[in-house]
């Protein structure tokens, strides 16, 4: 019964995920400024989360294994972490696919670039011990602590490192509602310039219009080429941005980066200034969010899948190997 | 083939593209759950045979003397002392 279940849910998840394809490319609306590539965040968020769970779940098992001893535990830590290279490597090759368009290039070393290859390294590491220990007891109980290790920089290179990084292009606060960018707060009389992911901000003036405070902004792009002055302004009845020029992003064709002055303290001279970076604000369309939210749900039963199905193979291969006598020995 | 890359149409070459990428993916783990679950039945199923008698050698030691046939086990390594 369990088995017809199994089968019946793999069928399922198979059409689910034809379902998750068909709406990204029929369903999903083009993103403002990114045309069809920005349909691409259907396969690389999901991968990129997946990747986090894969190597949450075999730092579990190899827990687990030191502490129980028992094979199936490995051979889960070993499959987990198989699938969460193989989520991990989609999501580099999406997200380089995407910094192509977006960016001008498949590879700049954006801190989220460099961090996401450091993590694929330390993994490769984990998969290099495994083969280079012969004596099977060691080699399980050597590669779940080294996993352990790994494990404990997945959290800082996926999610922390990316973020406290000053410079970097990735939109990180583009996929959770009522999440965004910090932005910076200039000051005329202080801190006048400061750096907006790539961008340097320089406020040259605040001053008040009506009801309005209206800033010049001197915005200059990575690598000081491109130059644009700006003039966002801010409502002070409502208290909310007013108008929010926008400008044109690094090497991308058509892309639009939008300014908004978010507070101003007029006495004081100093104004609260972000960039909305393209991808931001993604997931305010309905169709998107629910596509999204099918994919997160997708891809992560495809993890299950994998994952527990290359955990049964290995099992099985030690059974036969213990059958056939070979047990233990290399290949 | 033009006609696949013009944007009225590339859309759907693409996803046709993705959705048979997913279909390959797809039948190919299923195949290899269907195997599995199949040598693990037989794995609990079928008893385990004795392990097959070790092979048997014959050796012909040829030192000038006349062929003579000696099992493995009675078979020492020649010494030094032999030459």
């Amino acid at each position: 019964m369990s088995v017809r279940l199994a089968q019946v849910a793999k069928i399922a998840l198979g059409l689910w995920m034809a379902g998750v394809l068909v709406s990204m490319f029929l369903i999903v609306p083009q993103y403002v400024g990114l045309g069809d590539v920005g349909r691409i965040i259907i396969v690389h968020v999901p991968t990129a989360w997946v990747t986090s769970i894969a190597f949450a779940v075999s730092a579990f098992y190899s827990i687990r294994y030191l502490w129980k001893r028992h094979m199936a535990d490995d051979a889960s830590a070993v499959a987990a972490a198989e699938a969460g290279f193989v989520f991990c490597a989609l999501a580099t090759i999406t997200g380089a696919v995407f910094a192509q368009v977006v960016w001008g290039v498949f590879w700049n070393w954006d801190p989220r670039e460099t961090s996401i290859l450091v993590l694929l390294l330390i993994y490769a590491a984990y998969f290099a011990l495994r083969s280079a220990i012969d004596d099977v007891e060691r080699r399980r109980r050597f590669a779940a602590v080294y996993n352990l290790f790994a494990a404990v920089t997945m959290p800082f290179l996926l999610f922390v490192a990316p973020r406290v990084a000053d410079s970097t292009l990735h939109p990180n606060c583009a996929f959770l509602p009522g999440s965004k960018c910090n932005g910076v707060t200039l000051q005329l009389s202080g801190e006048r310039i400061k750096l907006l992911g790539d961008n340097r901000v320089e406020l040259q003036s605040l001053e008040r219009q009506g009801d309005f405070a209206v800033a010049t902004v001197v915005v200059k792009e990575a690598g000081l080429q491109n130059s644009y002055t700006l003039h966002p302004t801010f409502e002070l009845s409502t208290g909310k941005p007013a108008d929010r020029p926008t400008f044109e992003g690094p090497a991308a064709a058509g892309q639009q980066f939008v300014m908004a002055l978010e507070s101003v303290d007029l006495q004081n001279g100093t104004a609260r200034i972000n960039i909305d970076s393209p991808g931001t604000g993604l997931l305010s369309n309905v169709r998107t969010k629910w596509a999204f939210g099918a994919a997160m749900v997708g891809f992560t039963g495809l993890f299950v899948w994998l994952y527990r199905l290359r955990a049964a193979m290995l099992v099985l291969d030690e059974r036969v190997a213990r059958r056939e006598g070979t047990y233990g020995l290399s290949a | 083939m033009d006609f696949l890359l013009n944007p009225a149409f590339s859309i759907y070459v693409t996803l046709a593209v993705v959705l048979a990428v997913w279909l390959g993916i797809f039948a190919l783990l299923w195949r290899l759950d269907r195997q599995a679950r199949e040598l693990k039945r037989r794995l609990d199923t079928e008893p385990q045979t004795p392990a097959a008698p070790a092979p048997r050698a014959t050796l012909e030691v040829r030192k000038g003397h006349p062929p003579e046939r000696v099992t493995h086990e009675e078979y020492k390594e020649p010494t030094v002392a032999d030459n």
